[in-house]
């Protein structure tokens, strides 16, 4: 192999991923967590409990703390790993939807496959 | 043949998300905009077992970080520190004090994940990056060196499975703390890896600390013949935001021609998440 086409070879296929970003990744969704990723009904009601799956670790499910967090309105989230529910409290006035609280939760590396309010 | 006692530096870049054992890399990654730190300490010391093969210790100090970009892609990098005194009867391969080690950076890509139910889950990551020649005093080597690897990680219940590979294309010659010497032949890293949550049996309504055991097993081949096989116990404290994690390893088998053998490793590390 071409020493030049060696040290480029890594470097370029890093480059094409961060490009391409996660399009080729095969994340295997219930039509449930499909659904819920484009409903854009608002929640009107605090709090909402969400179904996750593949809660494997105590150190993996913080990452659902950090990206329910980040979506405005939310003010707390209180996780379950027993029973697999993430209890989020938020403000009924910011417009929060399920597709927003959604992709929060597989933002995390998580599948969501319930919301359900109050 | 002297005893010895080898504690040498880990020689795969780990990632830092658990449930992942301390050499193996696993499939996990954090996700946008959150951050894994990941420290460990490492040291030991190397038999010779040729005529001009190293001998001495190596200790290692190396700071891994991974940032998540976007869902399912992370970028990760480490830069160790070493401190060693590797003596040969060749003077040219005498390694001795303190220096920086060269700095990897590479790009961690989710492949696959299945999530079974509300703990088991399946992930398989690719992983692309460069070893940049930023060692300094007696470790500094020339060679930029790319490299290609992968992860599977897979969690059923109170078990965990790991394996990972990575092959380095090695361009000019760099430092291997495998062997506490210089190569500039190509590398496989492989590493395979058994996890048992030992507490909680259960997940309560509040997620804890959880505490695991490990087996792991790390092999590295180079083109030029030498190649190691380690196997041995470690383990992991995991908290929400913090891990802290000890293992061991032993020499199952090893060849290498004018460089060293050690017989065991062993790490101490931290693992961040913010």
């Amino acid at each position: 192999m071409h020493p030049t086409f060696r040290a480029m070879l890594a470097p370029a296929i890093a480059l094409a991923a961060v490009l391409g970003g996660c399009e080729y990744c095969l994340v295997e969704r219930s039509p449930e967590a499909e659904k819920l990723l484009h409903d854009d009904t608002v929640l009107t009601r605090s709090p909402a409990q969400i179904q996750v799956m593949g809660m494997s670790c105590p150190k993996c499910v913080s990452n659902v703390d950090i990206q329910l967090m980040r979506v405005p309105g939310v003010t707390r989230s209180a996780i379950d790993m027993s029973i697999g529910v993430v209890r989020v409290e938020f403000d009924p006035s910011r417009g929060i939807t399920r597709a927003a609280l959604a992709k929060a939760v597989d933002d995390s590396g998580l599948t969501v496959t319930s919301i359900q309010e109050g | 043949m002297r005893t010895m006692l080898a504690l040498t530096a880990p020689a795969v870049t780990c990632a830092a998300l658990a449930q992942e054992a301390s050499f193996t890399p696993a499939a996990t990654m954090p996700s946008p905009g959150a951050w894994v730190v990941h420290t460990m300490f490492s040291g030991g010391t190397f038999e010779s077992t040729g005529p001009q093969g190293v001998d001495g210790y190596l200790m290692s100090y190396n700071t891994m970080v991974q940032y998540g970009l976007v869902p399912g892609l992370a970028i990760e990098g480490s830069l160790p520190v070493y401190n060693g005194s590797l003596g040969s009867t060749d003077p040219a391969k005498r390694i001795l004090g303190t220096g920086l080690g060269n700095l990897e950076v590479d790009v961690k890509l989710r492949l696959l994940r299945v999530d079974f139910n509300t703990i088991d889950t399946l992930r398989i990551a690719a992983t692309a990056g460069v070893q940049a020649p930023t060692a300094t005093g007696d470790y500094r080597g020339t060679a930029v060196n790319p490299y290609l690897g992968g992860a599977l990680t897979w969690i059923a219940g109170r078990h965990g499975v790991g394996a990972s590979a990575r092959w380095m294309f090695t361009t000019g010659s760099t430092f291997d703390p495998n062997f506490g010497d210089f190569t500039s032949a190509d590398m496989m890293h492989a590493a395979a890896s058994y996890m048992y949550r030992l507490a909680p049996a259960e997940y309560g309504s509040e997620h804890k600390e959880a505490w695991y055991a490990s087996v792991e097993t790390t092999a590295v081949y180079e083109t030029n013949g030498d190649a190691q096989v380690m196997l041995g116990p470690g383990i992991l404290m995991e908290g929400t935001r913090f891990a802290l994690e000890m293992a061991i390893q032993f020499s199952l088998w090893q060849e290498s021609t004018n460089r060293g053998d050690s017989l065991f490793t062993a790490m101490v590390g931290l693992r961040f998440l913010f």
